[in-house]
């Protein structure tokens, strides 16, 4: 089963560690049901994106599903493309 | 303008208490501060239609959280950070008055001798002072997108200070003043 995470429900301005750490957990809790073998992370209507927050949040994903288990999308935001390319993960 | 900033962000950061220096719209006592004062501006931002908002957002919000994440619990004395901005000038400074890139470092790279080391690794290498935390790419994004957007960063810390003028090359240097905690100044 596909899983879509729309990360605008976890805020706009996604920046800090704590928080992407956060986000990681309620997920797990809430956003990410039994059955899920793949998922996609929308970024639409993010409007800041930074290493810190990604990385506590996309990182763990990727490990629990595999990095070719999670596709991303809507990453067109500068600050989304510039943070994905930091932490080496393709679209 | 954008000189005031980084000459307050010394006056504050090299005062013995810390205190009676900064106002309370600068001083950002805790991250939930800091973190509403930099939505404001990027909301202001937003607002005028600057194109490169996301990416100055982030490497404030970088920058910002970097104090909080490596001085909690061990701040000099006043806890938090100066942040302010001049739309105007395109400036915005960051300062804490906290350990320090060398001392933050050291646990983890306990060679690194001096101040302008402990920056080159800073934004060099994938190291945090918050091992085995998965950390450590912050100063590298900086780094990238100063440079990317032709933009310049002064990055002071003990002695060293990590420069990026026009979007060159960083470079690093020994500076005569010893600033306990960082000093972050950035135009645009």
């Amino acid at each position: 089963m596909t899983t879509t995470i729309f990360l605008k429900k976890f805020g706009t301005m996604l920046i800090s560690r704590p928080a992407g750490r956060e986000a990681w957990l309620a997920a797990q809790a809430y956003s990410l049901p039994e059955g899920t073998d793949s998922v996609v992370v929308d970024f639409a209507e993010v409007a800041v994106l930074s290493p810190s927050w990604a990385d506590e949040f996309l990182t763990p994903l990727r490990e629990r599903y595999g990095a070719e288990n999670v596709k991303l999308r809507n990453t067109e935001n500068p600050s989304v493309i510039a943070t994905l390319e930091t932490l080496k993960m393709s679209v | 303008m954008g000189d005031q900033l980084l000459k307050k962000a010394f006056e504050w950061v090299e005062h013995s208490s810390g205190e009676g220096i900064l106002s309370g719209e600068e001083h950002c006592l805790t991250r939930d501060v800091f973190q509403a004062r930099l939505d404001q501006v990027r909301l202001a931002l937003e607002g005028k239609g600057v194109a490169y908002t996301s990416l100055l957002i982030a490497i404030i919000g970088e920058v910002g959280n970097n104090a909080y994440d490596h001085n909690l619990g061990n701040w000099r004395n006043v806890p938090g950070t100066y942040f302010s901005f001049d739309a105007e000038k395109g400036a915005v400074v960051v300062a804490d008055r906290g350990q320090g890139v060398l001392k933050t470092l050291s646990r983890v790279e306990p060679a690194l001798q001096n101040d302008k080391d402990a920056l080159q690794v800073a934004f060099t290498k994938t190291v945090s002072g918050r091992t085995p935390e998965r950390r450590g790419n912050g100063l590298k994004f900086v780094r990238d997108v100063v440079q990317s957007q032709k933009w310049n960063l002064q990055f002071y810390s003990g002695t060293g200070r990590a420069m990026i003028t026009n979007g060159m090359d960083i470079e690093f240097s020994e500076e005569n003043r010893d600033i306990q905690g960082c000093i972050v100044f950035l135009s645009i």
